[in-house]
């Protein structure tokens, strides 16, 4: 991809702009509609078509109900992704689930989340859905959500499924989520127009009595039905709206699948077989969510304009032709190689080449993932899959070295957590202390989907724990900070405990909170001073105050409020702190395993996944 | 001030086509928009039911791996025990019967967990199966020899681990249930559970003190 993360990441933020301008004009044609069907209707009588009152009665009713049920809906949907999955008829697939296949398919998603940096997401499987498809959903990397239909799981090859799941994935890597989920907002809102008009027509037509109120009775039955009809006009638009904007990201994602496994022959694989079984699906909340999926999921009729995927012949032949052109992208490419060279402590490292490498994926990464969940030894696997074993994990990797520090934290969760789990915790902690560093962010990520099979109080109990151990003011290495708050943050959408979007903030208003990271990254170099100002000058506007913070004003209450506050960064800003980071790490000539964990850790906090060291 | 109904010249002009749509019909588009509300929010209740009984179904779930892999470890567990304790083969019967029967019952508790008869029978079966296990082990003690046997340590040691996670499922479990049950039973919530037939669920109680002191853990 020439263009980077946080490019992609603006790119389609403006769409959202598009988008609403669509709606916008949409919801003004229907008023217009609805008035002059009154307007001109038989009970006017100054013979004029200009009622401005009239004009306000109708726009005001009409944005009532549109916004009211966009509002209803956006507000479900904050929950993240495994709403619409609920929607659709989703069930959630266990990642020890007996059936060969589904095995395969968690093993296909849980490679690819590693080799992404990005937490396994929950994985629904469509159980009534035969056709093959696939979408996802949420508002960011870090509650996506990815289904399939049982299809898919069924009858794609290994292949062929890592071809549609990489699909899948590259949505959720160019921010493609968010505005979906916007859409269906405000397709919803529309939707309920054509409610309102139907309950207005059975007013209408079936009101009997006095001869008075039949004149009513029909008039506003006349007004259902026209209702009804815009209502259907306005559900064209919101087809034409979804069709315009996902056909162009679909012929994008599909490029960046094939860029990301290096392997066209699977994607080409699963359209074909498509073409010949076809991605329809049963489900009647299709129309709703038809914009994410994998292949076009309503019947044939809908073609040309309204189609919410480009035809499958067409995508076909596309991908054969990128597989026949020579494809000169070494850009990714050499960027691994940088940062292989990192991990030898090597290269003085670039920034930008770090940066670079944000919301990456390639099929190197892929093997190594692979290779890297082949080896794992089977107590963590078996831990990391099931709730328990993946409570006991994060205790695990948080407990320190030191004695003093050791002691300190058991004590502290002796007297908040079941023994049972302290045991267990204890008995582990040498197993995930033989990995090496930079397994332990990929095994926080794989035991992602059994912590969000926790109910709600033992979520509370568990993030209570982890805030306490995180926030024992310098008790704890930075990288299990970063590591403990990463589980919170991943979490919490889930359990309704903060909402999936968080308001933006300029970059002004994020300086204090950008020097107090970068202050205690500087404190992990041999010359903290030095190394903060060679970070700092990535930021924008910094001021001549703008200098390392003295250590006792460093505490990790203080980061752990900083990069909430990050969290609201804008995408250029986002960006610019990365390479800030980056930076100030390397001043020492040298990034070494560690410290480029934290700074994964700490890009994921800005949403931002880096892949590991490959 | 004249009267606040006083209308002007020019208010009347404005006001006629509203006035002609008559009051009747200004009622009745209310009406509507009321109507639609309501839609939305009986549908909010609605989903959130439906929601909160599939958390607890999803609960279950993880139950029954744990449930199936205790129900796969017993056959070994009885057969490294066989070679040992031949004058025994009454306390072994019972294990293995009982395991069956929880099985069974665990595979109609995973098809509808929703249901509070399925739930009971397999709590009364995994009790029995409890005792049957602590008879065996109590016995066990009692030879020395099978109780050093490196397979029967092994066994040992993921039956107690299996144990474990069973319970934290069971805790994740009834907080679900209770969830549910809590939201089925508060107004407003509860006219639409009435309405639409959502059950009260049971919640997953181990009965049998014996059972739950051989867990040696208490959730």
């Amino acid at each position: 991809m020439s263009t980077d993360f946080w490019a992609r990441q603006e790119k389609a933020r403006r769409r959202t702009g598009v988008l609403v301008v669509y709606f916008c004009l949409a919801v003004v044609l229907l008023i217009t509609g609805v008035y002059f069907i009154l307007a001109l209707g038989p009970h006017d009588e100054t013979g004029s078509w200009w009622h401005p009152d009239l004009l306000m009665l109708v726009s005001v009713g009409m944005m009532a109900v549109i916004g009211l049920g966009s509002f209803v809906r956006l507000s479900q949907l904050s929950a993240g992704g495994s709403v619409v999955a609920d929607m659709l008829g989703g069930r959630l697939v266990h990642p020890e689930s007996r059936d060969q296949n589904e095995r395969r398919l968690m093993n296909v998603v849980q490679e690819m989340a590693i080799a992404s940096g990005v937490s396994v997401p929950p994985v629904y499987v469509m159980d009534d859905e035969a056709g093959i498809n696939a979408f996802a959903a949420g508002y960011a990397p870090s509650d996506a959500v990815i289904g399939v239909t049982r299809g898919c799981v069924q009858k794609l090859t290994r292949d062929e499924l890592q071809g549609v799941i990489a699909h899948e994935f590259s949505h959720i890597l160019n921010g493609d989520m968010r505005l979906n989920i916007k859409l269906m907002g405000i397709i919803f809102g529309i939707i309920c127009l054509t409610v309102v008009a139907r309950i207005l027509m059975r007013i209408g037509f079936y009101s009997g009595g006095s001869r008075d109120r039949n004149q009513a009775g029909a008039a506003l039955g006349v007004l259902g039905l026209a209702l009804f009809v815009l209502g259907w006009i306005g559900v064209f638009f919101g087809n034409l709206i979804q069709a315009a904007i996902s056909r162009e990201r679909e012929h994008l994602a599909d490029s960046s699948a094939v860029q990301f496994t290096r392997n066209p022959a699977g994607l080409v694989g699963a359209l074909k077989k498509i073409a010949g079984i076809g991605s329809q699906l049963e489900t009647k909340r299709a129309g709703e969510a038809s914009h994410m999926f994998f292949g076009s999921s309503l019947s044939r009729t809908w073609a040309g304009l309204f189609a919410t995927h480009p035809p499958i012949e067409e995508r076909i032949r596309l991908l054969d032709a990128s597989f026949q052109e020579e494809v000169p992208e070494s850009a990714p490419q050499a960027s691994v190689e940088t940062v292989a060279g990192l991990a030898s402590g090597s290269a003085a490292v670039k920034a930008k080449d770090v940066a670079a490498q944000a919301g990456q994926l390639s099929a190197a990464q892929i093997n190594h993932a692979h290779q890297f969940l082949e080896c794992l030894p089977s107590e963590i696997t078996t831990a990391v899959h099931e709730p328990f074993g993946a409570v006991a994990a994060i205790y695990a990797m948080l407990l320190g070295d030191d004695p003093d520090l050791r002691q300190f934290q058991l004590q502290l969760l002796g007297t908040r957590e079941h023994p049972a789990l302290l045991a267990e915790a204890e008995k582990l902690q040498p197993i995930f202390a033989a990995q090496p560093s930079r397994a332990k962010l990929p095994l926080v990520e794989l035991a992602m989907p059994a912590l969000r099979q926790l109910s709600h109080a033992q979520y509370r109990d568990f993030s209570e724990n982890l805030r306490q151990l995180a926030e024992a003011d310098r008790k704890i290495d930075l990288f299990e900070f970063a590591l403990a708050r990463l589980v919170r943050r991943h979490l919490a959408p889930h359990f309704g405990d903060a909402p999936a979007e968080v308001p933006r903030r300029s970059a002004f208003q994020l300086m204090p909170s950008a020097r107090i990271i970068l202050s205690s990254l500087a404190r992990l170099n041999p010359d903290p001073a030095a190394a903060f100002h060679q970070g700092a000058r990535h930021l924008p506007k910094t001021t001549p105050g703008f200098d390392l913070l003295p250590e006792n004003a460093n505490t990790m209450v203080e980061v752990s409020r900083a990069l909430d506050q990050l969290a609201g960064a804008r995408p250029a800003f986002a960006r610019s702190l990365v390479k800030a980071c980056t930076d100030t790490i390397s001043h020492d000539g040298v990034i070494d395993e560690h410290e480029y964990e934290i700074l994964r850790a700490l890009c994921d906090t800005l949403d931002c996944p880096l892949p590991p060291l490959a | 001030m004249q009267g606040l109904i006083h209308l002007a010249e020019e208010e009347r002009k404005f006001m006629k086509p509203i006035l002609a749509l008559s009051g009747t019909v200004i009622g009745l588009i209310l009406a509507a928009v009321f109507g639609l509300l309501v839609i939305l929010i009986v549908g909010g209740m609605y989903n959130t039911l439906v929601k909160l009984r599939n958390l607890f179904k999803n609960a279950f779930a993880q139950i029954d791996v744990q449930l199936k892999r205790r129900y796969d470890l017993i056959p070994n567990l009885v057969e490294t025990a066989k070679g040992y304790l031949k004058h025994e083969s009454g306390t072994l019967e019972a294990v293995t019967q009982a395991r069956n029967v929880a099985a069974s019952c665990a595979q109609t508790a995973a098809a509808n967990p929703a249901s509070g008869s399925a739930m009971r029978e397999l709590m009364g079966a995994e009790a029995a199966l409890g005792g049957a296990l602590s008879k065996l082990l109590v016995t066990v003690e009692a030879y020395p020899d099978l109780k050093g046997n490196q397979n029967m340590i092994s066994l040992m040691e993921e039956l107690t681990s299996t144990e474990n996670k069973i319970a934290f499922a069971r805790q994740a479990f009834n907080d679900a249930v209770t969830r549910y049950n809590t939201k089925r039973e508060t107004f407003p919530t509860n006219i639409i559970a009435g309405i639409f037939g959502f059950e009260a669920a049971e919640l997953f109680e181990i009965k049998r003190a014996e059972e739950r002191e051989n867990v040696k853990v208490s959730f």
